[in-house]
């Protein structure tokens, strides 16, 4: 290995290139004009094609690792279940994360998903820019919980009372108190911190993808822009019945599902302690 | 059979081929912002980048491991390695659990309680290394150097043991694989001197392409794939059948068959999922050959099933099938119908008549299609051997052998390593031995335990099943030249294995470690245990080593790959605690033997030889790719077809390297450790298909595959040309100079001789098809089955984020609360070793699957504690798990995850009153009689309630 981070950095991201090159030429695919994709803010989503499924929990513990999430808590989880009787039986997977939701409430002028417009620590006066691909600069509003421009759905302990009433408001239990993070706002109501999927937004701005779609064993996560009727993401969901979890909550989500077994979804089995 | 996948939806496959290869790069053509840039900067780099190979699973993947400030924080899959293609699974993705555990073996320890209790104390490495050092020089001395035996219950970085041990003078080496799967691997290796038949499913490939470039390659062409007792998702050897076999699916509308007495994860994908008795593989795929050869018509498209064309490759057609076909004529005595009839198989089966029919049928009709078959089925049971034979005929008969999208045998197109580096040389010093008064002289190897000695003698992989029985008896040498010669075993000397655990029950182990002479000593005087935890073997040693965990060593990945595939494994960072690495531990120990007067050992070849790991490893790579340039497209066209590669891939690629047509090589420039780390760890030789041909025209091109006659054989003792042939010939022969001494093996299913073609024998313990166990069936009504847990081998039960997974009916949340330490991630401060508590039903832990008929017929549901009892008398408790998921009067248990009597094992040890110990119930003297491998699957028992 060289010892020039640099160089390493660089050799990392011609590799990616690489193999975005590949796929054109795999896939036979016309390259898209790259200016129509990246005309406004990227809005991150995800299709998991459930036929690509192995049940393997990958997802699960490379996220654990990614982002030194508790044993207590879990950023993208497995949900699975035993269903009917030999020799007719049957064992569905569910990968399940933070949706990532587009939501339907107002808060302003920002339409926001119910963990936002639950966090009273949200907006802040302060807020900040986002800089899309073509150099476009969209300034948003921060709080303890709150929602890019990008569509990530992001915490700031920093900005965190504790209350939990993002956890309580979240209809997916995508969210759970890290004993490990100590919050440090002196009016806290609470000891802990939140803790959530970030849909790793640390490696998107990288320019690579979430941890767990990098490592799914299956290649059942499938990750991109969903605004980008070229990317994969956006062809899946046109080209295949897709469902998403809990239409009924309205939260409308960025994550869809293809071939999702229903009586699983209805299990709506949680991994992260109810409060 | 209807293939039409339960609850399969027909979606759009537009993007075929590409989804695989759109995960990485997409996202990177975004700009950043100077802040942004700053930011991430400041995240991410910090670290660095080490390319490695990971042996959390044997799959051994290609890893990329992030670095920063000395400790490992970061892993994911190397993009650039085939194996995984940039993914890591769960087991992977948690190895720092393992790394940072609090149960390493972190010092030398010795013994200072009796064996099995459990007592040591500290001592240095020199301590320890010096009471190993005398102890060995006085066994030599006494006993010979051959009364040492080197286990390494790990395959991976095994060599540097291997060549301590043969330099010492034994040729008694063994690793994982002899006491893993092997009847499953035999039938290949008779018939193409390979090991694995998979499917042709590994992506990206490297492939020729017509303008001369190369190509990596993506999509698939499979159309039919069996899985018989094969479990690529939760048995993850096979790595790129994970990916594969949905991708197959998806992208090309391959169907996908499981046979399997149990729904694996595997088989809940599967387009039809088979569940027949445990043991009966073999039936079901002799039905299939027998359906296949009585029924194919050549001039009936839907009856083609045959290839004739396959003929002209094959060595002993003829012989085989009238072998086949003459127990056709026999009536089997446990049914009175005729062998490998439909009717036959239904009855020995319990599948459908049907349903046998239809699985034959497709197989014949549906091309290109692979039949595998896995570790547990029939790789466990006493017979297997019949069922890989059978197997492997099947796909080479249909045509599917080594076309796009058909069956590769991945043993034989992996790429070679290890050369000098191994040892092998010092087998071939001559030494002298008393036999019956006289002197004889010979080389060392012929004083192998099994390849000579009166049970095994063609147990190419060691019999470690029988190391208790050695242990006990000695070793009684019967063919060749030391006939007659008798020797004890004294020395064991166990690295990264646990036998005492895993190589057949318990009992048998501990009663001969713990044996002793009139004078109140061990009568094995020696056991060393080397590894990186602390797991139960290890109670039972004089002396235990710490080894380097396997991010902190240097060596090579071990794979099987579809083409000529290798990667470095980093050294990631430094050895923790007092650990070393095998290569160190091996230079140490040397110069120690050296040092007390060994006068086998020289500096020369190790300590002055190996300075650093890179030598050792460029040593190893100085014979890959070590592979002949066959197949369509030819992968050099620059070069002579059939001859030997050597050398990196770029130096082949420049067609500057030198061909040498005296001895049919192609020498490029050597790999090293260097040209791989200048290239994302990995060297990667061009993938072709049809191998056993000549590129241009259809005729066998006498190169490949790896037979005595360079032609697919389905004879294994025959003369050509005045020279004997065939892979058993030469075990023959031994049995002929004996005088016609039949080892203790081929005496108990009635065989005098290694046979010479199609070979027929029953399992044992199986109450259905084999007549001696009939009488067991009413008070032994389930067959035990067992598999691999994805993620509970040793290593991986200790992670406590793996104990937050389930893994079919055999690893569920159904522990009790207990208190652990463990290792739990801190933001920002990596791997902290803490205290938690575990509340009930909260951590997976091994159960026993059941039917969830039988466990309502039992009056018991899932969690209860029962007791499984075999009529050996020995009896193991876990809790059920019942499902609709497994063949009603078939229970199965996870190998290696119950019992554990080891404190290192942490979580998994607080749960050893409750959860099954699969090996307890095994037959210890079940060895299955060509190779002398425990038969692991084969036995019944009864349930009853605790």
């Amino acid at each position: 290995m060289e010892d020039n981070h640099t160089q390493e950095r660089r050799k990392f991201l011609q590799t990616a290139g690489a193999v975005l090159a590949g796929t054109v030429a795999a896939a036979g695919l016309a390259a898209e004009p790259a200016e129509a994709a990246q005309k406004k803010a990227p809005r991150w989503g995800m299709v998991i094609d459930l036929r690509r499924c192995v049940g393997c929990y990958s997802c699960q513990i490379t996220c654990k690792m990614e982002n030194s999430i508790p044993m207590v808590g879990f950023g993208a989880w497995v949900s699975t279940m035993e269903k009917g009787s030999y020799p007719k039986a049957e064992r569905p997977f569910l990968p399940l994360l933070c949706n990532h939701c587009e939501g339907t409430e107002m808060v302003g002028r920002m339409q926001v998903p119910p963990c936002v417009k639950a966090c009273p620590e949200y907006p802040k006066a302060e807020r900040k820019v986002y800089l899309t691909p073509e150099g476009k600069k969209i300034r948003y509003s921060i709080g303890a919980t709150y929602k890019r421009p990008d569509g990530a759905i992001l915490i700031d302990n920093d900005l965190c009372i504790g209350c939990g009433k993002c956890i309580k408001a979240c209809p997916y239990g995508a969210r759970y108190f890290d004993p490990n993070v100590l919050l440090t706002r002196k009016d806290k109501e609470g000891k802990y911190g939140i803790g959530k999927c970030s849909l790793c937004v640390h490696r998107l701005d990288q320019g690579l993808e979430p941890a767990c779609v990098k490592s799914c064993v299956g290649r059942s996560r499938i990750f991109g822009d969903l605004n980008d009727p070229g990317s994969e993401v956006s062809k899946l969901i046109k080209n295949n019945p897709v469902k998403v979890m809990k239409p009924d909550k309205k939260t409308s989500p960025n994550v869809y599902y293809i071939d999702l077994d229903d009586d699983l979804a209805a299990l709506d089995e949680q991994a992260n302690p109810k409060i | 059979m209807n293939t039409t996948r339960r609850g399969f939806i027909k979606y759009s496959s537009i993007l075929a081929g590409s989804v695989a290869l759109s995960q990485s790069g997409m996202l990177s053509l975004k700009k950043l912002s100077p802040d942004e840039a700053k930011a991430a900067t400041l995240a991410m780099d910090k670290y660095k980048i080490h390319y490695s190979a990971c042996t959390m699973c044997p799959a051994e993947c290609g890893m990329e491991m992030w670095v920063r400030n000395g400790q490992l924080e970061k892993i994911y899959g190397n993009s650039e390695v085939p194996m995984n293609d940039g993914t890591c699974c769960a087991k992977g993705s948690a190895s720092q659990q393992l790394i940072y555990s609090p149960y390493r073996i972190k010092y030398p320890m010795k013994r200072v309680g009796e064996r099995g209790e459990g007592k040591f104390k500290r001592v240095s490495w020199d301590e320890a290394l010096d009471y190993i050092g005398k102890k060995l020089i006085s066994i030599k001395k006494r006993h010979g150097a051959e009364s040492m035996i080197m286990d390494c219950g790990d395959v991976t970085d095994r060599n540097p043991y291997y060549r301590l041990t043969f330099a010492f003078g034994s040729p008694n080496a063994s690793e994982h694989g002899s006491i893993c799967d092997v009847p499953r691997r035999h039938g290949p290796k008779l018939i193409l001197g390979g090991k694995r038949i998979e499917p042709d499913l590994m992506t990206p490939k490297l492939v020729r392409q017509s303008d001369n470039s190369l190509k990596k390659e993506y999509g698939y062409k499979n159309k039919l794939i069996i899985y018989n007792g094969w479990n690529p998702f939760v048995a993850t050897r096979i790595y790129y059948e994970n990916r594969g076999t949905v991708g197959a699916q998806v992208e090309n509308d391959c169907k996908v068959v499981v046979i399997d007495p149990a729904l694996s994860n595997t088989a809940s994908k599967a387009d039809v999922w088979l569940s027949p008795r445990a043991g009966t593989d073999g039936d079901l795929f002799g039905a299939m050959l027998r359906y296949i050869l009585d029924n194919d018509d050549p001039k009936d498209k839907n009856r083609s099933y045959i290839d004739w064309d396959m003929k002209k490759y094959v060595k002993g057609w003829d012989e085989f099938m009238d072998e086949f076909k003459s127990w056709y004529g026999k009536k089997d005595p446990i049914n009175g119908l005729s062998y490998f009839s439909i009717d036959w198989a239904a009855e020995r089966t319990g599948l459908e008549k049907k349903q046998i029919e239809d699985l034959s049928h497709q197989f014949g009709i549906i091309k290109p299609a692979t039949l595998v078959w896995g570790m547990q089925s029939p790789g466990h049971h006493y017979n297997g051997y019949c069922c890989s034979v059978i197997g492997t005929v099947l796909n080479v008969i249909t045509g599917n052998f080594d076309v796009p999208g058909g069956a590769i045998d991945c043993e034989l197109v992996k790429c070679n390593k290890g050369g000098s580096f191994t040892g092998k040389q010092f087998k071939k010093k001559k030494i002298t031995r008393e036999v019956n008064g006289k002197e004889v002289e010979a080389e060392v190897e012929h004083l192998h335990m099994d390849l000579f000695g009166h049970k095994h003698p063609c147990a190419w992989d060691e019999s470690v099943g029988n190391y208790p029985n050695a242990f006990m008896d000695g070793v009684d040498i019967s063919y060749g030249p030391f006939r007659g010669y008798h020797y004890s075993i004294k020395a064991f000397f166990l690295r990264t294995g646990n036998a005492v655990y895993t190589a057949g029950p318990s009992y048998r182990w501990e009663d001969a470690i713990k044996a002793k002479d009139a004078n109140g000593d061990y009568k094995l005087e020696l056991m060393v245990v080397t590894d990186t935890l602390a797991l139960e073997s290890s109670l039972y040693a004089d002396i235990i080593l710490p080894e380097a965990s396997f991010v902190e060593r240097q060596s090579l990945s071990d794979i099987y790959p579809s083409h000529q595939v290798v990667y470095n494994r980093d050294a990631v960072i430094k050895p923790m605690y007092e650990s070393k690495p095998p290569f160190e531990i091996m230079n140490l120990l040397a110069k120690k033997l050296h040092d007390l007067g060994d006068p086998d050992i020289k500096g020369e070849d190790f300590w002055e030889k190996y300075d650093k790991e890179e030598d050792f490893v460029d040593e190893m790579l100085a014979v890959s790719p070590g592979r002949v340039n066959v197949g369509r497209p030819l992968p050099y066209p620059q070069y002579p077809e059939g001859y030997k590669l050597y050398g990196t891939p770029d130096s082949l690629e420049s067609g500057k390297a030198k061909v040498d047509d005296k001895n049919k090589k192609v020498n490029g420039t050597p790999l090293t450790v260097k040209w791989l780390r200048e290239h994302n760890g990995v060297a990667i030789w061009p993938m072709s298909w049809y191998r056993y041909r000549k590129h241009d025209a259809d005729e066998p091109n006498y190169a490949f595959p790896k037979t005595s006659s360079k032609m697919i054989e389905f004879v294994w003792d025959y003369e050509e040309d005045g020279k004997r042939k065939g892979r058993y010939a030469k075990h023959n022969k031994k049995i002929e100079e004996s005088g016609g001494d039949v080892p203790l093996g081929l005496r108990e299913i009635g065989f005098k001789k290694f046979p010479k073609t199609f070979f027929w024998f029953e399992t044992k313990w199986n109450p259905h098809t084999n007549p001696d166990y009939k009488k067991y069936a009413k008070d032994y009504p389930f067959q035990v089955i067992g598999g691999k847990i994805h993620h509970s081998m040793s290593g991986t039960q200790m992670i406590p984020w793996l104990g937050q997974v389930k893994a079919e009916g055999t690893w569920q949340p159904l522990n009790e609360p207990f208190e652990a330490e463990v290792p739990e991630a801190v933001p920002g401060e990596g791997m902290k070793n803490m205290t938690m508590k575990f509340p009930a039903n909260s951590f997976s832990v091994g159960t026993i699957m059941i039917n969830d008929v039988d466990a309502k017929d039992l009056g018991i549901s899932t969690g209860d504690l029962v007791e499984l009892t075999n009529p050996l008398g020995k009896s193991t408790k876990g809790k059920i798990f019942a499902t609709g998921g497994i063949r009603p009067g078939v229970i199965k248990l996870g190998f290696g995850a119950g019992g554990r009597w080891a404190p290192g094992m942490g979580p998994a040890y607080k749960s050893r009153k409750y959860t099954p110990y699969h090996n307890m119930l095994i037959d210890p003297d079940a060895l299955s009689p060509i190779m002398g491998f425990p038969a692991f699957a084969d036995m019944i028992v009864n349930i009853k309630k605790v």
